[in-house]
């Protein structure tokens, strides 16, 4: 089973150098999930409405893309460089 | 056994045919055989990352970047893919109106996996130079 980015490793320019932090991305599933959980009601509300106009579908299933594009975030890494600065992050 | 090999042997069999028809139709079943193997489509193979890789030495000591990394999923493609399919219809005709313009014909809101795949496939090994060539941009599958 492939499992979703758990960590976000960056490297931000600092003067000369940079400095490293490793930062709990899980969290964010977790702060995303109560926001879904709020929006859901006011989404479904909102799709029913729009049934008529044909508009429905891009509500419905604008969070589950978002979702499936957070899942497969894993092993995304953009890496800057100039002399010793550093800007990077990388999802593990 | 075939079921049409074994047909051309009863055939011979029961004397339908001679043992030189016989053999024209076995050599056909098998040119027809191999015709088939050959003609199945192309798998592509499958890639986990999309890198792009910018080395511009030239730029040492001015505040340019002098080198950029960039990895991206092959699997965050295709679902930042799936977002075209939320484009609204008729801005999705402008946007398919204009590529057409351009000489690319896309369908915006159909991209299937396959197309992802030849595009990555195509994308495999491409280099740019840049600046007079001393500076690179590389563009691989991994």
């Amino acid at each position: 089973m492939k499992l979703p980015p758990m960590l976000l490793h960056v490297q931000i320019p600092i003067g000369d150098g940079y400095f490293g932090l490793w930062l709990p991305w899980f969290l964010v599933y977790l702060f995303l999930l109560i926001l879904t959980m709020i929006a859901l009601p006011f989404l479904i509300i909102l799709s029913i409405i729009c049934i008529p106009f044909g508009k429905w579908q891009p509500i419905v299933m604008i969070g589950p893309y978002i979702w499936k594009l957070l899942l497969n975030m894993k092993g995304l890494k953009v890496d800057i460089q100039q002399k010793n600065r550093k800007l990077m992050f990388d999802l593990i | 056994m075939s079921e049409n090999r074994k047909r051309i042997l009863d055939m011979l069999e029961a004397g339908k045919i001679n043992t030189e028809e016989a053999m024209k139709l076995l050599a056909a079943l098998d040119d027809v055989k191999k015709e088939s193997v050959t003609s199945k489509p192309s798998t592509f193979k499958k890639y986990k990352f999309l890198r792009v890789m910018v080395n511009n030495p030239h730029k040492v000591g001015s505040d340019k970047p002098e080198k950029v990394n960039i990895r991206v999923p092959v699997a965050l493609i295709r679902a930042g893919m799936k977002f075209t399919s939320l484009i609204p219809d008729d801005a999705a005709c402008h946007v398919e109106g204009a590529l057409r313009e351009k000489g690319i014909n896309l369908n915006l809101k159909n991209i299937k996996d396959e197309d992802i795949d030849e595009l990555i496939d195509a994308l495999r090994e491409v280099e740019v130079d840049m600046d007079g060539g001393q500076g690179k941009v590389r563009i691989y599958a991994e």
